[in-house]
């Protein structure tokens, strides 16, 4: 879940960056701090917006930096359990498939990518149901929810995060079409199938 | 009137920027960051403000520039 | 006398001081065509002959640690006066003083930041001269007053308390070598050097050697028979003083033989203590038969007539509680009296023929109970200073007037010391670094107590800069658009 966040904070002013707008240094001096950065209560930063400065800069003792206090607005993305996200499939694995949600990539275990039994075909590197013969493969738009977060200070890559397919209206979204096209008693066409030829 | 302590906080802080890099505000003579601070002062540019605290908890902002007007010498 | 007029006392020295460096101008205006210069010279050399009279040149200091004194020794106040004070005084003190415009010109133009008291002496000292002084002389030496007074201003930001706490330590280190006991005043002996420093300090309930000064008033003050008179009235006088022999009887009495001489001096009569034994309530028989006093009580218990005779020997016949002897000395033409023991309370309501105004005791604690706590602290003051200033030690009084305001600042004698000033800060930091670290420590955990970390102590311990010197400065800075 993205979220737009109101946030009062002090801004180091560092006198070598003295001599150009306030403003300017602030945002600059803001973005370093945080975007990018991870923060367990808040989510992974993604963007320092609308900096502002207020009031006098104060010097303390040893340190010839000003320190202002500074309101912004801060992006971020808070990846919770149970919420449903799409996204493209960006890795395809034995073990199952990358999708990108944004910033990060999420892990839809093997096991959690549909009610069948999947193999993986190495030669076009995607993953096949036995019994329905749905295919999964990189570039493929999917709906998951996301089951398990595991944020890390150590930054996006350090995070984890896991999600499902293995539900009704998840998995990717030729599937849902079809499915939902069932549900209204529709007749169902071709669903899409491995071509006969590699099928030995 | 600044009292000794403020006169040796402000050119402190002042000369510990210029020594990590801040420009000077106006030209003004003198070869170290000590006396660069010295002189911003003397001159009244430093665009600086001071804190006094009453003992009723109740505080008064003065711009260094009212301050530095009536020093003795 | 009140902490504003101390200070102003003192101030005011430094006003008759600077006045005198003016007066000093007037030989060379006589003899020389006057030029500016030689005054400037002649008042600066007088101001900075301070370091050689260090004793007439501190008072004009005064001022300042009575500031810090005020809220405690470590909030400075700031340094411009609240100005409505000055014009308080101003309205009060106008009247006396003479009328000199120019003086008044001449500080309108920094803002009236000098006391009045000092501006009312200055005045006075410099109306006689004004034949003497041409107008550029004059002007020149209430320039120097102000600037004395001004450079002699403790800044906010000074380290007030340490260095009184250091300026009364020192010397008190060097008085542990020296004495303990010094013989007072002819018979009477006055604990004096460091135990009666450390009593003072500590806020005892009861000096060692509690001891008061007794003035006489005019009619009485030349007389020595009619000091000895009151003397006889305040000293105490017990059966026991005036008993030659006390005969034990087997039986269930005694006898008091009273020393006839000794009755006659104290002008006591026999039958008047015989009526005050009676008094005394004690179930038996009180009888006189010559200089002889029988006690009959009706009791046998021997151990029960043992404590009536010594309830009967302690009873007092004549005299003032806790008074137990009273010494005339003669000072000058007039004669005083000293007492071992004091009780001021009495001394001020019932003893006639004294000078009320001029009683002394050093009982502080009883000041403070009779005369109230500002008295108290000018007694502190006092005390402490005389133990110093006694032993050839050398400490400004401002440091002990910072102490006493310290320990009066509350409305009561607070002692420097665990049950006063340093048990009773707001810091638990600061306390658990005083004394008995652990317990302040678990006590303030158990009440979940806060720091705010606002002293001088707290700070020193965590590793912060500390708020005193250019620790106190509060610094900011405005960064303009174009930038700085």
């Amino acid at each position: 879940m993205y979220k737009l966040l109101h946030m009062n904070d002090v801004v180091r002013i560092p006198p070598e960056k003295f001599g150009r707008s306030l403003d300017e240094i602030a945002s600059e001096v803001l973005r370093s701090n945080y975007e990018d950065v991870v923060m367990r209560e808040f989510g992974i930063v993604l963007a320092i917006l609308n900096v502002e400065v207020k009031g006098f800069g104060k010097i303390l003792p040893g340190d010839g930096a000003l320190f202002y206090r500074a309101s912004f607005d801060m992006l971020v993305l808070m990846p919770m359990i149970q919420e449903v996200v799409e996204g493209e499939v960006v890795e395809v694995n034995d073990y199952g498939i990358f999708v990108r949600i944004g910033p990060i990539d999420g892990l839809v275990h093997v096991s959690q990518i549909m009610d069948d039994y999947i193999t993986h075909d190495p030669k076009r590197n995607a993953l096949i149901g036995r019994e329905s013969q749905r295919i999964i493969e990189k570039g493929n738009l999917v709906r998951a929810r996301v089951s398990t977060v595991s944020l890390s200070r150590g930054g996006s890559t350090r995070s984890k995060i896991g999600m499902t397919m293995r539900q009704p209206f998840l998995g990717s979204l030729k599937w849902v079409e079809a499915d939902l096209k069932k549900l209204h008693g529709e007749k169902v066409g071709a669903v899409e199938q491995a071509p006969q030829g590699e099928k030995k | 009137m600044l009292t000794r302590f403020e006169r040796a906080r402000v050119i402190g802080a002042r000369a510990l920027q210029i020594s990590m890099g801040a420009p000077p505000i106006v030209e003004v003579p003198g070869r170290t960051p000590l006396e660069i601070a010295t002189n911003e002062l003397n001159a009244g540019v430093l665009p600086m403000t001071i804190r006094r605290r009453l003992p009723n908890g109740k505080h008064q902002d003065i711009p260094l520039k009212w301050l530095i007007k009536n020093q003795p010498n | 006398m009140t902490k504003r007029q101390t200070a102003h006392a003192e101030a005011d020295d430094a006003g008759a001081d600077v006045a005198a460096a003016g007066a000093k101008t007037e030989k060379p205006a006589k003899t020389v065509v006057a030029s500016k210069r030689r005054v400037k010279e002649a008042a600066s050399a007088s101001a900075s002959a301070k370091p050689n009279a260090p004793k007439n040149a501190s008072p004009s200091r005064a001022k300042k640690p009575k500031a810090a004194g005020a809220t405690g020794g470590e909030a400075p106040v700031p340094l411009e006066p609240t100005p409505d004070l000055g014009l308080a005084q101003g309205r009060a003190s106008k009247a006396r003083q003479p009328d000199m415009p120019l003086v008044d010109e001449v500080l309108a133009r920094h803002d009236r930041r000098l006391p009045e008291m000092l501006v009312s002496q200055l005045k006075a000292k410099l109306a006689p001269l004004k034949e003497k002084l041409n107008e550029e002389q004059m002007v020149t030496v209430v320039e120097e007053t102000y600037s004395s007074y001004i450079k002699a201003l403790i800044e906010p930001g000074e380290a007030a308390g340490t260095v009184a706490a250091q300026s009364v330590g020192e010397p008190g280190t060097q008085m542990t070598l020296r004495t303990f006991h010094y013989a007072g005043v002819r018979e009477l002996n006055v604990t004096l050097g460091l135990p009666r420093l450390i009593e003072i300090v500590d806020a005892r309930r009861l000096p060692s050697t509690p001891t008061m000064t007794i003035y006489l008033d005019d009619e009485h003050k030349r007389d020595l028979t009619k000091a000895k008179d009151i003397a006889s009235n305040i000293e105490t006088v017990t059966v026991e003083n005036v008993a030659k022999s006390i005969g034990y009887e087997m039986l269930n009495n005694f006898t008091i033989e009273v020393d006839a001489e000794m009755c006659e001096d104290k002008l006591i009569d026999i039958n008047y203590i015989a009526k005050s034994i009676e008094k005394l309530k004690i179930p038996g028989k009180v009888s006189v038969e010559g200089n002889t006093i029988t006690v009959e009580p009706e009791t046998t218990d021997r151990a029960k007539i043992k404590r009536i005779r010594e309830r009967i020997m302690d009873l007092r016949l004549k005299g003032l509680k806790g008074i137990k002897r009273v010494v005339i000395e003669k000072k000058g033409d007039e004669y005083l009296l000293r007492t071992d023991g004091s009780n001021l309370a009495q001394v001020i309501e019932n003893v006639k023929g004294i000078d009320r105004r001029k009683v002394y005791t050093n009982n502080i604690s009883e000041i403070a109970e009779v005369l109230g706590i500002e008295a108290a602290r000018s007694a502190i003051i006092r005390e402490a200073f005389e133990v110093l200033d006694q032993q050839g030690l050398d400490v400004d009084v401002r440091h002990v007037i910072l102490i006493a305001d310290l320990m009066t600042s509350t409305g009561k004698i607070r002692q420097i010391g665990r049950h006063g000033v340093s048990g009773e800060k707001s810091s638990v930091l600061a306390r658990a670094a005083f004394e008995v670290t652990v317990k302040h420590l678990l006590d303030a955990a158990s009440h979940g107590e806060e720091d705010r970390l606002e002293g001088v102590t707290e700070n020193v311990i965590v590793g912060q800069p500390i708020p005193l010197g250019t620790g106190i400065v509060e610094l900011f800075m405005r960064f303009s658009k174009e930038g700085t």
